[in-house]
């Protein structure tokens, strides 16, 4: 009766052994991934590494239904981009404040400035995207995913990634070249 | 200048400029402080394997409970009425003693609540019906027992008949008198 008690005990400890590894296995792999379309979104560490963090405390709660790799990675960039964009609206009154602050900060190199000049409007770009090419764009972007992995993310069929995207890069184009005609007048 | 610069940007150099954008690294403590967030939270397993059976036993308790539960079943005494050609093949019952005309009578309108085995007579208040109004309801089911009152549906309302409108007799007007002794005490300060 012990031995079958203390049998069932053990694959009890097995079961959550496995459980914890596996988890460790996909925070390493998945962390700079959930980290980045974060930032995509609130382009602040903090915010970015917080919003990551809570995504990963959701996704252990829900680790059961999510052990199979692809799903998981799936899931927590739909999680995190949620959360990202949450924040995004929370702290939206804040943000004006800061970027305010830094368009008026004084230029210390004139390379720099105009990199950080060219970047901003690249985020302003991306930003006015909709929802679901912005999504493609920015993981496209992170770690050079190519189609099929993006897809796997957003769990739609490769055709639909290669058309969304080629629309987010015809927009953006089209609205980098407004914003650099606007800012030479 | 730069509106030059853009329109001449490919694909390529498109995404390589949002992927050095998006090429930020968290910082070293990251993973340390997701897993200790992570370790805060209940183990997925327990968790929910603790959930489903309250779960379970909640929706078990439920079904126990609809099925033990005493449905209330409430018949009324008053005999249904049979019509006309389901009538059964025994001989046709008798109406009631008739009270005497006029009289008023007291039906007790008792029901009886069937619950299991169980059998509850509940007493409600006497209804108090006049006796002519007793007599032409008995008349009335007799009459339909003995299939001698023709109790089919009229025929329904053709909406594409003519209207037949009735003229109205003519209203005379009313002349009403002015009120001249509550005006004569309202000038007097009386209260009429």
């Amino acid at each position: 009766m012990h031995e079958r008690a203390d049998r069932l005990a053990g694959n009890f400890v097995t079961v959550d052994e496995d459980l914890a590894r596996e988890f460790e296995a996909r925070l390493l792999e998945s962390s700079t991934l959930a980290f980045r379309v974060a930032f995509s979104v609130l382009r602040q560490r903090e915010d970015a590494e917080d919003v990551a963090q809570e995504a990963f405390a959701k996704a252990y709660r829900s680790f059961r239904q999510l052990r199979d790799r692809d799903r998981f990675r799936a899931w927590l960039v739909r999680m995190t981009w949620r959360m990202a964009l949450d924040r995004q609206r929370a702290n939206r009154r804040r943000s004006v404040r800061e970027q305010a602050f830094d368009l008026d900060r004084e230029p210390t190199a004139t390379d720099a400035v105009l990199a950080r000049e060219r970047a901003e409007q690249l985020w302003r770009a991306i930003d006015a995207l909709p929802e679901k090419l912005r999504l493609v764009i920015v993981l496209a972007g992170i770690e050079g995913h190519d189609i099929r992995e993006v897809a796997l993310l957003l769990e739609v069929p490769d055709g639909t990634v290669k058309s969304r995207l080629f629309l987010a890069r015809k927009q953006l184009k089209e609205r980098l070249s407004w914003m650099a005609r606007d800012t030479t007048r | 200048m730069d509106g030059e610069r853009y329109d001449a940007v490919n694909d390529a150099s498109l995404d390589r400029e949002i992927e050095s954008m998006l090429s930020t690294e968290p910082s070293p403590e990251f993973l340390a402080r997701v897993r200790a967030r992570v370790a805060a939270e209940p183990e997925p397993g327990r968790w929910r394997a603790s959930s489903w059976f309250a779960m379970a036993g909640a929706a078990a308790a439920a079904i126990v409970a609809v099925i033990a539960w005493p449905s209330p079943e409430v018949t009324p005494s008053i005999e249904p009425l049979r019509i006309a050609g389901s009538a059964p093949a025994t001989a046709p019952t008798r109406p009631a003693p008739l009270p005497e005309r006029g009289r008023p009578t007291a039906v007790r309108a008792g029901t009886t609540t069937v619950e299991g085995d169980r059998r509850i007579d509940i007493d409600l208040p006497e209804v108090v019906i006049a006796g002519n109004e007793v007599r032409t309801f008995a008349a009335l089911v007799a009459s339909i027992r003995q299939s001698r009152f023709d109790v089919a549906v009229p025929a329904a309302f053709d909406p594409d008949a003519p209207l037949e409108v009735k003229e109205l007799p003519p209203v005379e007007p009313i002349e009403i008198e002015p009120i001249v002794k509550v005006a004569a005490l309202q000038a007097e300060g009386e209260r009429p």
